[in-house]
């Protein structure tokens, strides 16, 4: 690196770095001017006699000790509990007989015959189905972390997001509330399908955000898939995983084309993730395509898009109607 | 606190809503920050203000503020979503001038400032609800690009190991320069340096990762 970018940066001397500079004018809007507030004194105490003090004690105490129990349910650590939903599921190599407490590094396995319903304290439960084998990698106030080595999980949860957390050999899935099936197969592949709320799969760097009633294709080495709805044409859906996994250049373009022309309104979620993922080439084609199936709101642009501005997505999908995932406890009653 | 001839003056304070305002009496200044020699940079100055301040001077402690916000603010951002991490910088002060009282050494100050920053900043992240970590573009939709590329460098950032993060932060989020990060923070300049220059390549590497995406 130049001497005196070096010098830029340790002491803001010599010849601006014009990355450093364009970080510290892009920064500033986070730095911290806001004035210290003195903490008002309190409030001298009025009198309250003394036999009033003890009746508000007692029945401050009693909503206390009420909310304590409630909030130690649903914020502390999750009580799991495994319970046979069919065959001879094993808990660490150990039949489950009745209801059984899972414990952080223990493993539940079902054979071809067999299920368990993981039942997570009040926040909702996880079918293990057959062929599956999982473990509770950690349990901690805020973070439950599960490893789904290879099968099936079926999850219905009622929490904040990124609360609960799948591991799996090609990624991890966080919930974002409420409902999932996600499968891992040989050699690591695997598939999420989303059937409330959002599910976020991210592995490294690359995120992918699932709304209901899509799913995703996770392909190791590649990582997670583009979302797309189910009920996508299976043209488009063979045309994705082109697109998503293949490395040849001519055959991406072709699949891109075929995603276009198969694409339907709804699919234009897809779109619009393909083209967070595309070159600036592929994004203005994908921009056409995509704004002849369902217009932009009038603060999106085609030079926009094309130069990947993210507000200008952002206005894009929240145009879609798919709901917002920070409001996830509205997702709930899908369920049902 | 301000000297004249050997003596201590008092300055005179007024609280508005709850806001701290101050008047010097040798200065007639309005505000903390135009009583430049009042807080000079110097370890000695320090001292006098964290013993005035533990004395129940609040003119000092607002001068002890004004000095270190930046950089409490800095080590807390480095751990928490930004939009806490402003009100966790008054919990850390607050905390502060209760617990003054009690800092026997006076020259320990920013040490024992910043072990309450981290020890609050590391509370808040076991408590803070993973909500709050959200990609942001699922908050709303009125926020300027200015503000998306602001909160992707951010994100780039806090991504980096910790040591990079919280140096990177207090340089281009909060301006500070590399010896006021190593002086303040107490660590050798060495290390404040090199934690600048490799988090910096760190950074560039991944913005540029980022933008080939």
């Amino acid at each position: 690196m130049n001497e005196t970018f070096e010098d830029y940066l340790w002491e803001k001397s010599g010849k601006p770095d014009a990355e450093v500079e364009r970080l510290e004018a892009l920064l500033t809007a986070y730095r911290f001017e806001r004035p210290f507030v003195f903490p008002v004194a309190r409030p001298t105490k009025r009198f309250v006699s003394r036999r009033w003090l003890w009746v508000m004690a007692a029945a401050a105490a009693c909503v206390l000790f009420a909310m304590a129990v409630f909030l130690s349910e649903l914020h502390g650590p999750v009580k799991w509990q495994a319970r046979r939903s069919e065959g001879d599921p094993r808990l660490n190599g150990r039949t489950i007989t009745g209801a059984e407490l899972l414990r952080v590094g223990e493993v539940i396995t079902t054979d071809e015959r067999s299920e368990v319903e993981l039942k997570a304290g009040k926040h909702g439960y996880i079918r293990v189905l057959p062929g599956t084998t999982v473990r509770l990698l950690q349990s901690a106030t805020q973070h439950e972390r599960l490893e789904l080595q290879h099968g099936t999980i079926e999850a219905s949860l009622y929490a904040p997001p990124f609360m609960f957390s799948f591991d799996t050999p090609s990624g991890t899935a966080y919930d974002i509330g409420c409902a999932f099936t996600l499968s891992v197969g040989e050699g690591g592949k695997g598939r999420l399908r989303v059937t409330s709320g959002w599910v976020q799969f991210e592995v490294d760097d690359k995120q992918e955000l699932a709304p209901a009633g899509t799913a995703i294709v996770i392909e190791p080495g590649f990582g997670p898939g583009t979302p797309f709805f189910e009920d996508a044409p299976p043209r488009l859906q063979e045309a994705l995983a082109k697109v998503d996994f293949d490395n040849n250049p001519t055959q991406r373009a072709v699949a891109l084309n075929d995603v276009m022309t198969e694409a339907r309104t709804r699919d234009v979620y897809t779109l619009l993730q393909l083209m967070r993922n595309a070159t600036p080439p592929e994004r203005a084609l994908l921009f056409d395509r995509a704004s002849t199936l369902r217009a932009p709101p009038a603060s999106v642009t085609r030079d926009g898009i094309v130069m990947r501005n993210e507000q200008m997505y952002d206005d894009w999908v929240a145009s879609l109607g798919l709901g917002n995932a920070k409001r996830w406890w509205v997702h709930w009653s899908d369920r049902f | 606190l301000a000297r004249r001839g050997g003596a201590t003056v008092a300055p005179k304070i007024e609280f508005s809503s709850g806001t701290l305002k101050a008047e010097s009496r040798l200065s007639g200044k309005g505000s903390v920050q135009e009583m430049g020699p009042v807080v000079a940079n110097k370890a000695q100055d320090e001292a006098a203000l964290v013993r005035a301040a533990r004395d129940g001077d609040r003119l000092a402690f607002a001068a002890l503020y004004d000095r270190y916000k930046r950089l409490v603010h800095g080590i807390i951002l480095a751990q928490v979503s930004p939009h806490i991490a402003e009100d966790l910088v008054q919990d850390v002060f607050e905390r502060a001038l209760r617990q003054i009282t009690k800092l026997r050494d006076e020259n320990a100050f920013s040490g024992w400032l910043i072990a309450i920053a981290r020890n609050r900043a590391r509370d808040n992240f076991r408590r803070e609800t993973p909500h709050d970590r959200l990609p942001e573009w699922l908050a709303g939709p009125e926020r300027t690009s200015a503000q998306v590329e602001a909160a992707a460098a951010l994100q780039a950032i806090l991504k980096l190991p910790e040591a990079y993060r919280e140096t990177l932060l207090l340089r281009l989020v909060e301006g500070m320069t590399g010896p006021e990060i190593a002086e303040r923070v107490g660590i050798t300049p060495e290390s404040v340096r090199v934690n600048l220059h490799r988090g910096m390549r760190l950074l560039r590497e991944q913005l540029e990762r980022h933008g080939k995406r």
